[in-house]
């Protein structure tokens, strides 16, 4: 790699010990990727915030780059393991808590934003098109690859962490043009129901490994886009989707030579099927990702069709960050009164919620893949779209 | 014998292999306080992989994962140095924060558990003191249908009796390419301009218990498909490289062939 005089110089330690450390990690990716250089990112975004991810050695990794370091450029950071600026919704013991508050305080400490939220881009940081940027999350990253028209590659937790102190990322990958190509498209055969596009995300993801399609045959708006990449980078790890008329590289891309995946409804169907049981849930959660505004809003729609005084018979949790809760005080207001707990700073994934609530309801595939999973919750899950488990279970 | 490999991250240090064919996760599989795998489909579960030289085909998991490594590295319970087959930001980040030298593009299968070896991360190798090198040169020959001509070797060779390879001799101190043109001259009368080389050639590294081979191997493409004999060999084959597994081979062959078709 071609580095700058001042990056050799922090390479080398000559501005300490730690800065050097992590100077490394870049210049190490950077040349397993056959990167030419670093490049000045826009922000970056943390990954490695819940304690119920990190563990004891990443807290302790986070304290001690505390005493030494400081991000340079904005940094958001994903949600916690409970709500750390809230009314204290979720369980956890005092050990739990406190391990978290210590990952907490050196995250801002090292001049993290408070976003505790895996949407940035909705309202802490929403990032122009064109713009590079070391993300963490791998649902923010695939959405604002494909839909915002920003780069990043999936970050890993030291990476980002590296990139924010540093304030640069290796070129290599997603910032190049030639990295954001589609390697397949994807015919989506026409559906009887609107397309659920959590499932065709998870699908899709499952196929597809790393590789990016092109999908055509689908229209689906902000919301939808959103819930798909989620899936996709969950189910897989395809860091990028272009949607024939509608996202923001698409009509840029010669697709002519491509190999082709068609995928039915029949299959969506079935696959669907798979993801859940059928029992009754303990808790239905919603927003994952966290919600948008648009998606609380829907909540609300939905029950305001089934009758205002009607009370949750099962509790109803929607997760989102503090950032959407001030900006949308109105459906906030009433989807409270309407007895849904709104939670902020942490979320279904990484919130230890295993013990107590054993069967959740989810809305969304990528909540579905990490809730069953032994080293998140070991949930039982039941899957539906908010509509249908607002009916059943609510 | 002397493996080139990858350099991931730099520093020398001698130890004894911990090999997992599984890959690993450093979150979840591996316990910062003990050093001990913990991962039912790797052959290190409840090993403790402290002092090690840690060899695994890939990392899996969580991003979060190389703090773990740079947790262990603070307890003092970190492997020495780690050999991968594939190194991604994972690994890369974790021999970083621990400190520890680390080489990729390795076969793990040419190090076996428990041996020692010197892991150099600065130049890019790995040395297995017991093993004894033999270095080879292999031409194979392809065909105008992509076939790649493969030969028996007779019952009377020393080594591989039986087995099916590609045109070989013992690589002398001097041009390797020279002599890849050499051994197909001596072995079938054809000279250089019946040959047309294939790319820039390869390194394969193959081992029998102790005896490792550096297999210098050429690919030429050929229109002489009429070869029926060849000399020191007993029989001749021309074989569709994806059914080459019907055919035993010498150690290497496979690799060589993987390499130079890739």
């Amino acid at each position: 790699m071609q580095l700058t005089k001042e990056e050799e110089s922090i390479l080398r330690g000559e501005k300490g010990p730690r800065l050097g450390e992590l100077m490394r990690i870049l210049v190490t990716v950077g040349e397993l990727n056959d990167a030419s250089r670093l490049i000045p990112i826009w922000s970056a975004h943390l990954s490695g915030v819940s304690f119920k991810t990190m563990g004891l050695p990443g807290t302790e990794f986070l304290e001690d780059a505390a005493k030494e370091v400081r991000f340079s450029v904005p940094t958001t950071v994903n949600p916690a393991g409970y709500d750390v600026g809230g009314p204290g919704l979720i369980r956890a013991d005092d050990d739990f808590r406190w391990k978290q508050e210590r990952l907490v305080r050196s995250l801002l400490a090292m001049g993290a934003e408070p976003s505790f939220s895996c949407i940035p881009y909705a309202i802490e940081r929403d990032p122009p098109a064109g713009v590079h940027l070391a993300w963490a999350e791998s649902s923010a990253v695939i959405y604002v690859n494909s839909v915002v028209g920003a780069f990043s590659n999936r970050e890993g937790a030291p990476t980002a962490l590296a990139s924010a102190v540093l304030g640069k990322t290796p070129d290599h990958g997603l910032h190049r043009p030639e990295g954001r190509h589609p390697d397949l498209v994807v015919d989506v055969g026409p559906s009887p129901d609107p397309i659920r596009y959590t499932v065709l995300g998870a699908y899709l993801g499952k196929k597809l490994g790393s590789r990016i399609p092109y999908v055509r045959g689908v229209a689906p708006n902000i919301d939808s886009l959103k819930e798909m990449g989620a899936a996709m980078s969950a189910w897989g790890s395809v860091p990028m989707f272009h949607v024939e008329g509608v996202t923001h590289e698409a009509s840029r891309q010669d697709v002519r030579r491509l190999e082709h995946l068609s995928v039915d409804a029949r299959e969506l169907a079935e696959f669907e099927h798979s993801l859940g049981g059928d029992e009754s849930p303990n808790l239905v959660a919603i927003g994952c990702p966290h919600c948008t505004a648009s998606e609380l809003n829907t909540l609300a729609e939905v029950l305001r069709k089934r009758g205002e005084n009607a009370k949750p018979k099962t509790e109803v949790w929607a997760f989102t960050s503090r950032g959407v809760i001030a900006a949308n005080p109105d459906v906030v207001s009433y989807l409270r009164k309407a007895g849904i707990k709104i939670v902020q700073d942490t979320c279904m994934v990484v919130a230890p919620l295993g013990a107590e609530y054993p069967v959740i309801a989810v809305n969304s595939a990528k909540a579905a893949f990490y809730a069953s999973k032994k080293s998140f919750s070991g949930q039982r899950v039941v899957f539906g779209t908010t509509e249908e488990l607002i009916r059943k279970y609510v | 014998m002397r493996i080139h490999a990858r350099r991931v991250s730099d520093g020398i240090v001698r130890g004894k292999v911990a090999k997992s064919t599984a890959p690993l996760s450093f979150l979840g599989e591996l316990d910062a306080n003990t050093g001990k795998v913990e991962n039912p489909q790797s052959e290190l579960n409840g090993r403790s992989v402290t002092g090690t030289v840690l060899v695994f085909p890939e990392a899996r998991g969580s991003t979060v994962g190389p703090y773990v490594l740079y947790g262990a590295a603070k307890r003092g319970t970190a492997p020495l140095a780690m050999v991968v087959g594939t190194a991604d930001a994972i690994v890369a980040s974790a021999a970083v924060l621990a400190n520890l030298p680390c080489v990729s593009g390795v076969d793990v299968a040419m190090l076996h558990d428990g041996e020692e070896v010197i892991v150099n991360g600065a130049e890019g190798s790995i040395e297995i003191p017991h093993v004894e090198e033999n270095r080879v040169v292999t031409s194979l020959l392809q065909n105008e249908k992509g076939q790649v001509l493969l030969l028996k070797q007779p019952g009377t060779v020393r080594t591989y009796q039986g087995k099916w390879g590609g045109i070989s001799g013992l690589l002398e101190d001097r041009d390797p390419v020279a002599q890849a043109y050499e051994v197909v001259e001596a072995a079938l009368g054809l000279r250089r301009e019946d040959l047309s080389p294939v790319g820039k050639g390869a390194v394969a590294y193959a081992r029998e218990g102790g005896q490792g081979f550096v297999i210098h191997a050429y690919l030429f493409r050929t229109s002489r498909g009429d070869l029926r004999a060849a000399k020191g060999y007993s029989e001749l084959a021309w074989v569709d490289p994806l059914q080459r597994a019907q055919y035993p081979a010498v150690a290497g062959l496979d690799r060589a062939i993987t390499l130079l078709l890739a």
